[in-house]
């Protein structure tokens, strides 16, 4: 899997996590710099704790041992998945939410609740990575600059501008991670 | 420094007022807000909690406070129609906020500022009320019932756009509700207690 690949995926993500933080951002009076490190801190640990586990399950020899034979089946698998991946950004893109925007204080509470249902596509997408032989190590520092940079984006834009660019960046996210796919399935099975 | 606040304050309300003439009050966004104010949009909190927050201003400071200051001359029927009167100067407005439901309508804002105006009163003058033995009567329960009675009937006049009664009449039509029972069978009817006093 190639490094572009890889990127582009972790960026789809993490529009994700734009999403989630411009409405958190939008409650806010004022930023203050200690608690955005400490919510950059949660989002990362769970992105990595999720992309690294879920690669982690494809290690499980059962799975070894096919993937030796069934390269191909893995590798569509993988590209099920991530396109399973965006058509969920794009469900939530759609959904009509109904956000009450109020000031209130960072709860790091809530922030950690959100932090792991979002992780929740990047456990599968670890799975897919792992099926497509991804470079762990690659996975998880790809994926650990592009959440910190994400989450201080949408902090700021949803202080400045209002969570309304929230199901923009969600089909941003979701059309990443389908190039991204569609960039897999045109090097594996047509070049 | 209190001026620039209550100028600020005046902004967001009037950039409020006239984006809810174009839009239903749940699509308004603090960014909608801000920008028609000439603002930016974190400036909103410094003043408001929320939009709700701003109707909740707007009620108490365009209405309230100056017919709870014509209730404390003594003039509490004036203070009544001075209500009507400019709830009516504005009352596309009103229309279109009382249209919200929930925990955060203008009917709740309304009710619980007319609460604690209505128990202020009952516990300055607690000859208002009947002797003690009632605990039904107390000033917070009465104080409640009277409140919820008047937003109601506020809430039904705005909204209905078949009728367009003037201030006097509304004040006429409320005291007339207000003391009448269905189940006081001793309570006479207004016409019988004309006869009475004429006699």
């Amino acid at each position: 899997m190639s490094i572009i690949e890889i990127v582009l995926i972790s960026i789809g993500l993490s529009f994700d996590v734009f999403a989630v933080m411009t409405v958190e951002g939008a409650m806010l009076a004022a930023i203050e710099k200690k608690k955005l490190c400490g919510m950059a801190v949660i989002f990362c640990t769970w992105q990595l704790v999720s992309v690294t586990g879920g690669y982690l399950i494809s290690l499980i020899p059962v799975f070894q041992h096919a993937a030796r034979f069934l390269q191909a089946g893995w590798t569509i698998l993988s590209t099920i998945i991530f396109f399973a991946i965006a058509a969920f950004l794009l469900y939530k893109a759609w959904k009509k939410e109904d956000i009450h925007e109020r000031m209130q204080e960072v709860n790091f509470k809530q922030v950690i609740t959100t932090a792991i249902l979002v992780s929740l596509d990047a456990f599968f997408a670890g799975i897919g990575f792992g099926f497509m032989g991804a470079n762990v190590l690659v996975v998880d520092l790809s994926l650990l600059v592009v959440t910190v940079v994400f989450v201080i984006l949408g902090i700021y834009t949803g202080y400045r501008l209002g969570w309304e660019q929230k199901p923009a960046a969600l089909c941003i996210g979701a059309a990443c991670i389908i190039f991204a796919s569609m960039d897999i399935i045109v090097t594996y099975f047509i070049l | 420094m209190e001026d620039k606040k209550d100028l600020t304050k005046h902004l967001i309300a009037e950039s409020v007022k006239e984006l809810v003439k174009t839009m239903p009050f749940e699509k308004l966004t603090i960014k909608r807000i801000t920008d028609k104010a000439g603002l930016i949009r974190p400036a909103f909190y410094r003043y408001f909690l929320d939009k709700y927050d701003v109707i909740d201003w707007i009620l108490r400071t365009e209405v309230l406070e100056d017919v709870f200051r014509e209730a404390e001359t003594g003039d509490r029927k004036g203070a009544l129609t001075m209500l009507f009167s400019k709830m009516g100067e504005e009352k596309e407005f009103y229309r279109k906020v009382f249209q919200i439901s929930g925990q955060n309508s203008i009917e709740e804002s309304l009710e619980r500022q007319l609460m604690e105006w209505y128990k202020g009163v009952l516990e300055k003058e607690p000859g208002l009320l009947p002797a003690k033995g009632n605990p039904v009567l107390e000033p917070e329960r009465v104080a409640a019932y009277k409140s919820a009675g008047l937003a109601r009937f506020i809430k039904d006049w705005i909204l209905d756009v078949h009728m367009d009664p003037t201030p006097q009449q509304l004040t006429e039509a409320f005291c007339y509700l207000t003391p009448f029972s269905f189940f006081d069978e001793k309570f006479p009817r207004p016409d019988e207690k004309e006869e009475k006093s004429a006699k």
